[in-house]
């Protein structure tokens, strides 16, 4: 009855992720030291800093575990993992490069041509390209089937665009847009759809800020007109885009940031000296077992995904559970509070903060809805 | 469900048969208020209650990982046997205190008081414990308990102490005995401070496998029965609503399932955090609402009678969760133990 060391084991044993561990909390502590960020919550979707991305890429945090031809770093999965959650731990401001490193180039990597390859993925990996997302439209949020925007083919082999993206995060900011669109005119649902890289500064683009709930800038609606992209950017097959992105999903659902969005808030509390010391401890103690809980299912898809497997299932689970999570951890924290907190401490300031940000947790990605049909269905029913 | 990837199949495979042959609906329900003498001499037979213990000790062989296995698959038939106490903690009891192996069922109680006391007749060992699992039908007890500035353990035959024999919410024995014994009758050992903490966190650990054994079974009921029950003409399970309850199900099982994996291998590792088995231990208790209540409302009101097996698997969860410690005494115990090195160090307490 001899046992293996389990894939997870594997993961959270491996000698050099120590070291990796402690360098990334010594540049965090620099940085904080030289006072380039304030911990935030939902750091990596709203705190957006190109020169922290430089600095995370001249690290070579940005595209660890791509090929070093392309830029990369050839690392493990578990080194990324360690780099990514000692930076959402800190609520570093990873916004900037999170979408191009968590999707856009795997995406590239699978799917994308040689030409592609060269010339996006080593800007991706130092921090210089941003990329966004343009999936959701107007009538297509949660049915991202559904999308209208089209790409018409030229005569010259160029394509040009013509819709409207929304809900497109930190557009404003960035480069490129990996955009889904309609390829074959007249089709529906999943078939006739392509992916593209559109250059947000091409002529036609035009970017609308749709404001949050508290004023804060990071939604956009991308207007694209008649926008042309030339042929050779076209990502991976023609029309076959939509088991593309799908294929997207698991490494879209199953990160660190799906249970780590009110880390800072969690740790401002467990710190604060205004509390009940029995609650501030038994609440610190269930938040913290939640996380860790969460963070062991996450090491598993991350060995799942390692070994070649698809494990939408897992992927699914992490994403709904933690991003549920995520909205308890605020609830819990609030209704443990002996009195309000002074106006502009650390700990009013992030609980503001996290209750502005806690309805997009359970829907940006796949709403929680969303999420638990594929789980049933996966189960089998 | 999402298997630990160590898991031995071999091993899965035939508790799968042992436990379909001889762990039915019928015998958890003949042996409630005590145990199922006939299962434990199946899997006496096969070697399975010794295994986790080497074999020049006089065990099967096999490691911790492998005990665990047992017990959570045993949980997924309510097995009304004392596996968690004689593959898990027993035996970490008998390590850590160097007390020789044992064979036969064995009790363990970590929460009672234990005195040595000079008398004319020479030392008498004098102490009380409660809530003991299946300690009237145990051959062995063993008792762990603090004395002075060290932890001692003693081990004797389980029939010479009367019982007082209650039962749990689920109808499994627990029971309570006053101890006076000479101390020529018990076999004992010492071990530091701490030590009988250590063991509490093997228990911590075999109930969290027991809890995930017992909710992947009420998973699986789940499934199968949204499938083949009919209302308005379809499935249960093409309805929106039911597939929201069971998916959130299906998540809490998963997330319990890697949780109780991942503290397993930090029990081994024996690192100086004790904070993964306590969090498991809370994560694990705190799945059980959730899933125990999402099961019954979709089962309706078959799931809460005598004849459906549902109620085998939920009353025990419901009784698992909270015993030996509490859900808020173990989440009150990770919190002290996530932030002992200071709450500025919170996430490096988490994620070490």
């Amino acid at each position: 009855m001899d046992r293996t060391m389990t894939a997870e084991e594997a993961l959270l044993v491996e000698e050099p992720l120590a070291a990796l561990r402690q360098e990334v909390r010594e540049f965090v502590a620099e940085q904080l030291a030289q006072g380039r960020f304030e911990p935030a919550v939902n750091s990596w979707m709203t705190g957006f800093s190109r020169e922290f991305a430089r600095e995370v890429g001249r690290r070579g945090w940005i595209g660890m575990t791509w090929p070093v031809e392309y830029g990369g770093h050839g690392r493990t999965a578990a080194e990324r993992f360690v780099v990514m959650e000692e930076l959402l731990a800190a609520g570093a401001p990873v916004s900037a490069y999170w979408a191009g490193d968590r999707q856009v180039g795997p995406a590239l990597l699978r799917n994308g041509t040689e030409e592609q390859k060269r010339r996006f993925l080593p800007g991706l990996a130092s921090g210089e390209i941003l990329f966004c997302l343009g999936l959701s439209e107007a009538d297509s949020g949660s049915d991202l089937a559904s999308v209208r925007t089209a790409a018409t083919k030229q005569a010259d082999g160029s394509w040009t665009i013509s819709g409207a993206k929304l809900w497109t995060s930190g557009a404003h900011h960035k480069d490129f847009m990996l955009t889904l669109c309609r390829s074959l005119p007249g089709s529906s649902r999943q078939d006739g759809l392509s992916q593209f890289i559109v250059d947000l500064h091409a002529p036609g683009v035009t970017i609308r800020p749709v404001y949050l709930s508290n004023g804060s800038h990071h939604f956009n609606e991308v207007i694209l007109e008649d926008v042309r992209v030339e042929g050779d950017m076209l990502l991976g097959v023609e029309h076959g885009g939509w088991s593309q992105v799908t294929a997207e999903l698991a490494d879209e659902r199953s990160g660190p940031e799906r249970y780590m969005s009110t880390v800072a808030l969690i740790k401002a509390f467990a710190e604060s000296s205004d509390e009940d010391v029995a609650d501030r401890i038994a609440v610190t103690g269930s938040l913290a077992s939640q996380l860790w809980a969460m963070r062991t299912l996450s090491q598993d898809v991350v060995a799942s995904v390692h070994q070649g497997k698809r494990p939408s299932l897992l992927a699914a689970t992490a994403k709904d559970i933690g991003t549920t999570f995520e909205q308890e951890s605020v609830e819990m924290i609030r209704q443990v509070l002996r009195r309000p907190p002074a106006t502009g401490s650390r700990l009013q300031v992030l609980l503001d903060e996290a209750l502005n940000h806690s309805p997009g947790f359970t829907i940006r990605g796949g709403t929680t809805q969303v999420l638990r049909s594929i789980i049933a269905k996966q189960v089998g029913m | 469900m999402n298997e630990p990837d160590a898991v031995n199949e071999d091993l899965v495979a035939l508790l799968a048969d042992v436990f379909a042959d001889k762990c039915t609906t019928e015998t958890v329900e003949a042996a409630e208020g005590g145990w199922s003498q006939d299962l434990w001499a199946s899997l006496d037979e096969l070697g399975l209650t010794a295994v986790g213990v080497d074999e020049e000790a006089g065990g099967s062989g096999g490691g911790l990982r492998d005990a665990l296995t047992i017990v959570r698959v045993a949980a997924g038939y309510a097995a009304p046997v004392p596996l968690a106490h004689t593959l898990v903690v027993g035996p970490e009891s008998r390590r850590r205190f160097e007390l020789p192996h044992r064979p036969g069922a064995t009790a363990v109680a970590l929460y009672g008081r234990l005195a040595v006391e000079e008398t004319a007749e020479g030392g008498v060992v004098r102490g009380s414990i409660e809530s003991v699992p299946y300690a009237r039908q145990a051959q062995n007890l063993i008792v762990v308990a603090e004395n002075g500035d060290q932890d001692v353990a003693v081990e004797l035959d389980a029939s010479v102490l009367s019982w007082t024999e209650r039962t749990n919410v689920a109808g499994e024995p627990r029971a309570d005995a006053a101890i006076s014994v000479h101390v020529d009758q018990v076999a004992h050992g010492i071990a530091p401070a701490g030590t009988r903490e250590t063991v509490r966190d093997a228990e911590a650990l075999a109930q969290s496998w027991a809890l995930v054994g017992a909710m992947q079974k009420v998973g699986e009921l789940v499934t199968t029965y949204t499938r083949q029950r009919e209302q308005f003409g379809r499935p249960l399970s093409s309805f929106q609503a039911v597939k929201q309850l069971a998916a959130v199900v299906a998540g809490e099982i998963s997330v319990a399932t890697a949780a109780a994996s991942a503290a397993a291998m930090h029990f081994e590792l024996g690192g100086a955090s004790r904070f993964p088995v306590a969090a498991a231990r809370v994560r694990c208790a705190a799945a059980v609402a959730p899933v125990s209540r999402h099961a019954h409302q979709l089962h309706g009101a078959i799931g809460y009678t005598r004849e459906y097996p549902l109620h085998q698997f939920t009353r025990r969860l419901w009784a698992w969760r909270d015993e030996g410690r509490t859900q808020r005494q173990w989440t009150q115990l990770a919190g002290e133990r996530v932030l002992a090195a200071g709450a500025e160090n919170l996430w490096a307490s988490i994620a070490s």
